[in-house]
């Protein structure tokens, strides 16, 4: 038989003759690539692996993170160890916390909860408010979190921490009507309206007198006149979303409506949703509109700094955000409660939140119960929180007495060094509705968008909101109908 | 075991240990999720333990009652309609542009053109948000042209949503199209061209019968590829619209696959979404095979 060098030598086994009968080129390229493959597995070998730990905590919030992770500066000049040292120092365990995307954390939970995998779970979680329904959505014995009730009822937390602030990420057991919670707030977030003080007063206009959305909106469409009539006609009064659903949600909140609420009733046929809806039209709409969309982003701070838009509602963390992004605004701003439609409404409004959970696959839940505590509960977390810069109003009212929420704030202007917006914030949070999240709750937001959009383009086409009232109540009952057509299609039976 | 024997064994095996890993690979990662996700369509899941075989039930929702469902179908249809006919169009006029004799620097031209393919869909959607912005860059140049501050907006308004996604997907992938049509313009042989010069046909009839016969299977290959690409659209709106978009205008079939798996946790449902998903696409494989079919022509 012949051998050549290229050629493959078969079937018969190779001879003296022929040493080497399976001979081809690799080529230069593929010579490299095997190389750069060698030199990256070595790397990878070389890690160090990670340090076992004994409880693992996965976290989408990097300022969470820090303030877990970080040595933070104690406010006397010393440095602290960090929360994690803290408490492995005190109970023995070693901790590790992850910090992870929030779409990946949701999508690594979401195949753990459903793989009922104990080792690729953590032991607890954050999970931030507009991703807790899918994980609320199986029956309470198969939810991924464990159930906190009894811990908190033990622990004594149960009364300490904010009732209201329970609502988004608990469920109601059927069998007993018992009220399941799922996670511990992080947060209360009262919301409240930031605007231009300084383009008010220039126009002549003082907001704050605006106790009602429709005194609001006169002053604004007064606001608007003015600034026409100097050289801004595209200057927009306040920040509305045209497409998103974020500032009617709250306004709904305010009135204590939820889309859906925890017994998965709708409310999309409730007058007040209808006449929230319809006023909300006009603000964004027509020729009595006063909000405009801003930029995508962080991109509102730079629109408020420019005038362009010259009010937006603020929960505490957007504060931070204006603060850090439009540093040109300190002395210019000020902050109101927002104004309500009748006098039984809330002067507030809530808007995101973040809890934190216990993963049923943990197999200490005791351990983890005490870590919880210790990094959201405990004073030593709350100083924590503060030494890292996040100054959001923890859901733990006792804690509102730091000093730091009580001070004067030169970045909102008072006349007289600053307007402490901490107290405004904590005399909001005392009367903060309660909010829900269901699965079905995005979906709802997303079919209240789209009556919106009906109803604007009915304004739009008649120049105004005279007539609106009928059709705006039938794509409401249209919208609910769908959802509820939804709702009960997702409804598991045996 | 004798050598002869051992041999033996060795060319025997030989073939199937080199599939082996892809095989393995394939199965685990491909035919299983596959199949399961073909199961799960035809169930109703809630949490890890509760399964329920319902038929038909979710297709029958889908396509008799779910409202979204078909603004995301109408939305990615219109979509993929939008952008095979720009960027076609697009593509092969940047592709003849560049095959000519007479563009200098048209190695730096193609790879600027194909450059911005590179670079993904999410970190297109990163850039165009910025240009999108009422201050972005685009409405600044409207601005500029036209004498006074317009702010357009671009991302928020729901009948402008599904138009911006549309220039971000064309500038992302003209230069895609580009390269596919000048490898296919270098296939036709110039002989061709010379000799139709010789008969008297001028530019246009020599773009008709001589490179548009010749790039015909290109052509098909692209308009598929471009088509499956468009129903297959998720990334770029969802970071460019964060998500659905204003009124939900920018929801196409694979988001609301995503939002029904990850947001809502339906795992049964999203599962239908993807079968029904794919059916499309084999349908547009079949039209494309119907109407496209390879002939041998002038040129190829």
């Amino acid at each position: 038989m012949q051998c050549n060098s290229y050629r493959i030598c078969h079937p018969s086994p190779p001879t003296r003759q022929c040493p080497d009968p399976v001979q081809f080129s690799l080529g230069k390229p593929i010579l490299v690539l095997l190389f750069a493959a060698a030199i990256s597995a070595i790397a990878v070998w070389k890690q160090p692996p990670l340090p076992r730990a004994d409880l693992v905590l996965w976290s989408f919030d990097e300022t969470h993170a820090r303030t877990f992770r970080d040595r933070l500066p104690d406010g006397h000049g010393r440095i602290m160890p960090s929360l994690v040292n803290q408490f492995e120092r005190r109970l023995g365990l070693r901790v590790r916390i992850s910090l992870i995307g929030e779409m990946g954390e949701n999508i690594r939970l979401a195949s753990a909860f459903m793989a009922q995998a104990g080792p690729q779970s953590p032991d607890l979680c954050e999970i931030e408010i507009h991703s807790i329904g899918q994980f609320l959505r199986p029956p309470n014995d198969d939810i991924g979190l464990l159930p906190l009730n009894d811990f908190l009822r033990q622990s004594g937390w149960g009364g300490r921490i904010m009732a209201s602030r329970f609502a988004p990420w608990s469920k109601i057991d059927p069998r007993t009507g018992r009220r399941i919670i799922y996670g511990i707030p992080a947060d209360v977030h009262p919301v409240t309206i930031t605007y231009r003080k300084d383009l008010f007063d220039e126009a002549g206009i003082n907001l704050d007198q605006a106790k009602t959305w429709r005194e609001f909106q006169d002053m604004c469409l007064a606001f608007q006149k003015y600034w026409a009539t100097h050289g801004h006609r595209d200057r927009k009064a306040i920040a509305l979303s045209t497409g998103g659903p974020d500032e009617i949600v709250e306004m709904l909140l305010q009135r204590h409506i939820n889309l859906i609420d925890h017994a998965q009733k709708l409310h999309f046929t409730d007058p007040e949703l209808l006449d929230t809806a319809i006023f909300y039209a006009q603000l964004i709409a027509g020729p009595r509109a006063i909000g405009a969309d801003v930029s995508p982003g962080i991109g509102w701070t730079e629109d408020l700094a420019r005038g362009n838009v010259c009010a937006v509602c603020t929960p505490d963390w957007k504060a931070a955000y204006l603060r850090q992004f439009s540093p040109q605004l300190a002395g210019k701003v000020r902050m109101m409660p927002m104004p309500k439609f009748e006098s039984s409404d809330a002067p507030t409004s809530t808007s995101g939140g973040t809890m934190i959970g216990i993963c049923r696959s943990c197999p200490h839940p005791r351990q983890a119960w005490k870590l919880l505590e210790f990094l959201y509960l405990s004073p030593e977390a709350a100083k924590a929180r503060l030494a890292a810069g996040d100054d959001v109003l923890p859901a733990i009212p006792e804690y509102w007495n730091q000093p730091i929420y009580h001070q004067r704030d030169p970045f909102f202007a008072d006349g007289a060094g600053g307007q402490r917006i901490g107290n405004l914030y904590i005399n909001l949070a005392e009367q903060i509705p309660e909010r829900f999240v269901t699965p079905y709750t995005y979906q709802a937001e997303l079919a209240l968008v789209a009556v919106l959009h009906r109803a604007e383009e009915y304004i739009a086409d008649h120049g105004t909101a005279e007539g609106l009232t009928q059709p705006c109540a039938a794509w409401l009952a249209e919208a609910q109908d769908d959802m509820q057509r939804r709702i009960d299609f997702g409804k598991f039976e045996p | 075991m004798n050598r002869d024997r051992w041999w033996k064994l060795q060319t025997r095996a030989a073939p199937y240990l080199f599939i082996s890993p892809f095989v393995v690979i394939f199965c685990v990662f491909l035919l299983y999720p596959l199949s399961r996700s073909l199961f799960l369509s035809f169930h109703k899941t809630v949490g890890p333990r509760h399964i329920v075989f319902v038929g038909w039930s979710n297709y029958r929702f889908l396509l008799g009652h779910d409202l979204v469902f078909g603004l995301a179908l109408l939305n990615t249809a219109a979509y993929t309609v939008a952008f095979l006919a720009l960027q076609i169009p697009m593509s092969l006029g940047l592709a003849l542009l560049l095959n000519s004799r007479h563009v200098r620097f048209r190695n730096l031209f193609r790879f600027s053109f194909f450059s911005s393919y590179l670079v993904g869909q999410v970190f297109v959607g990163v850039i165009f948000f910025q240009l999108f912005g009422p201050d972005g860059l685009i409405n600044h140049i409207v601005s500029i042209l036209a004498g006074h501050r317009i702010v357009i907006p671009w991302l928020s308004s729901p009948n402008l949503a599904m138009p911006s996604v549309l220039i971000a997907s064309l500038w992302l992938a003209t230069g895609y199209g580009m390269v596919y049509f000048l490898a296919a313009l270098q296939a036709v042989d110039p002989e061709l061209y010379e000799a139709a010069e010789m008969d008297g046909a001028g530019t246009r009839a020599q773009f008709l019968h001589i490179t548009l016969p010749g790039i015909r299977p290109m052509l098909a290959y692209v308009v598929l590829v471009g088509a499956i690409g468009g129903f297959q659209l998720f990334e770029l709106p969802f970071v460019l619209l964060q998500g659905a978009g204003p009124d939900a205008r920018g929801i196409t079939i694979v988001m609301y696959l995503f939002l029904m798996g990850f947001s809502t946790g339906d795992l049964g449902y999203a599962s239908a979404i993807g079968w029904l998903l794919v059916a499309i696409l084999l349908l547009l494989s079949l039209i494309r095979f119907r109407f496209f079919r390879f002939r041998p022509e002038i040129g190829t």
